[in-house]
């Protein structure tokens, strides 16, 4: 690559990043649908405990294990992916040079928490309001929210 | 979603006001939960982070899972649902047979007594079974844990969202399948977004030219940019040596001869009574020598 101080520079473009949602990192990665592509042992608990540590996949290994394995070796190895939740050993990004695909998944804000955590928040506060009775007043609180700069007003209730 | 982000946590504190002494724990464990989410989900979207905001996003996420227990009951599925009223259903039927083969033994207040005691089976089964099933686990649940650790190790989360990306859903895909004849659409929604995207590009252009006097504007019979330099109408005129009249430069230029006179005749009404005014007949203007309007 030409610098400006006109120097050419050895550079290596290294995949950082591979911003998309849960189901497509699930099919790029090779993992079942209930499992982290981070995290190992996950599939089993996902969310349940907050504060275990799992191990990060290690897909390099797999990889391995997957085209170098011996015929007699098949059954221990499918169990072995499938205790750490992994569906197939050979990544797609397992290939690339100076990329761990564990790093490649991103937390996603728009189907992590307002697609998904937030919906599944709303469900749960009205059958809470539902059990109490106090949905009409949620509601009146509701529409009584005042405009508000880049705050659009409600035009229904929440139920 | 982002409004609700920003106002339930309010509104939902103005609902469960006043609570009576059975629903107060409860109440206070609701508001904490919800509470915490949202503050977790704002501090999240932070551009740039300190280590003390990280320290709060994990706090939160603590705090919501100590207290989400509260809204377990509200986690049932479709399938548990099912399940429980399937489970309720054979037990009610079992129970009835019974008391059907003991009918003749019991009094009518006893068979009552047994009917209530029934209920409250079913209804304690029913709980167990959904407490039992419900759980919070799910990946998207999971992925909250990797919030702090992403930020320390990649930088903010804001970086990396989708949210740009499916916006472009809208532009780039609704809008042209809209567009289209809805017949092989796919052809169609790849041609006009190229398009649509092509001519926006093509007028940025040309006003970024315009801006700096690069380039005039032909053709358009109502502007006459002013640029630096030589006038408009000599750059015009430049490498045509047959124009002699008004008329032939219109001609020349492609300008329609109606919209040059309606200009010329507004432009002399404007003109100071002082000034060298040009005649107001437009037959006697298409004859004059184009020397006398530069």
């Amino acid at each position: 690559m030409d610098c400006a101080e006109s120097k050419t520079r050895l550079c290596f473009r290294i995949l950082s990043a591979w911003i998309a949602y849960h189901a497509e990192h699930a099919a790029l990665h090779g993992i079942g649908s209930k499992s982290c592509p981070r995290c190992e042992d996950s599939c089993k608990e996902p969310g349940g405990n907050p504060l275990k540590m799992y191990e990060t996949h290690h897909y390099i290994l797999y990889r391995v294990k997957a085209l170098r394995h011996e015929p007699a070796e098949v059954a221990g190895i499918a169990e072995y992916f499938q205790r750490v939740g992994v569906k197939i050993g050979n990544n797609v990004f397992a290939g690339l040079d100076r990329v761990n695909p564990a790093d490649l998944h991103k937390p996603d804000l728009l189907h992590n928490i307002y697609f998904v955590l937030f919906k599944h928040m709303i469900e749960w506060v009205e059958g809470f309001l539902r059990k109490h009775k106090r949905q009409q007043a949620f509601d009146d609180a509701w529409n009584e929210i005042p405009p508000y700069p880049e705050l659009s007003v409600p035009k229904k209730g929440l139920s | 979603m982002h409004n609700l982000g920003r106002s339930i946590s309010a509104v939902l504190a103005s609902a469960l006001r006043n609570p009576d002494s059975s629903q107060y724990h409860n109440f206070k464990s609701a508001l904490k939960s919800v509470s915490t989410l949202v503050d977790f989900s704002l501090m999240a979207q932070y551009h740039s982070h300190t280590p003390d905001p990280l320290v709060y996003m994990e706090r939160y996420l603590q705090t919501f899972h100590r207290t989400k227990d509260m809204f377990l009951e509200f986690r049932t599925s479709k399938a548990i649902h099912a399940e429980a009223n399937r489970q309720g259903r054979d037990l009610r039927e079992l129970m009835a047979n019974q008391r059907a083969n003991e009918a003749h033994h019991n009094t009518a207040a006893k068979r009552c007594r047994q009917v209530d005691q029934e209920r409250l089976e079913r209804a304690n089964q029913w709980v167990d079974l959904i407490q039992g099933e419900n759980d919070f686990k799910f990946i998207k649940m999971h992925y909250m844990s990797h919030f702090a650790s992403h930020v320390r190790h990649f930088g903010s989360i804001w970086m990396y969202s989708t949210k740009i990306g499916e916006l472009a859903h809208k532009e780039q895909i609704k809008e042209g399948y809209r567009m289209s004849n809805k017949n092989e659409a796919t052809r169609q929604i790849l041609s006009q977004y190229g398009r649509q995207h092509t001519l926006g590009m093509r007028l940025q252009t040309i006003e970024a030219l315009l801006k700096t006097g690069v380039i005039v504007v032909e053709n358009r019979g109502m502007e006459m940019p002013t640029t630096s330099g030589r006038s408009a109408p000599w750059r015009m005129r430049k490498g045509c040596t047959n124009i002699g009249t008004l008329s032939e430069l219109c001609r020349v230029h492609e300008i329609e001869y109606c919209d040059m006179m309606e200009e010329m005749l507004r432009f002399i009404k404007q003109t100071a009574a002082d000034d060298p005014r040009l005649p107001a007949d437009p037959t006697e203007l298409g004859l004059l020598p184009v020397e006398r309007f530069t």
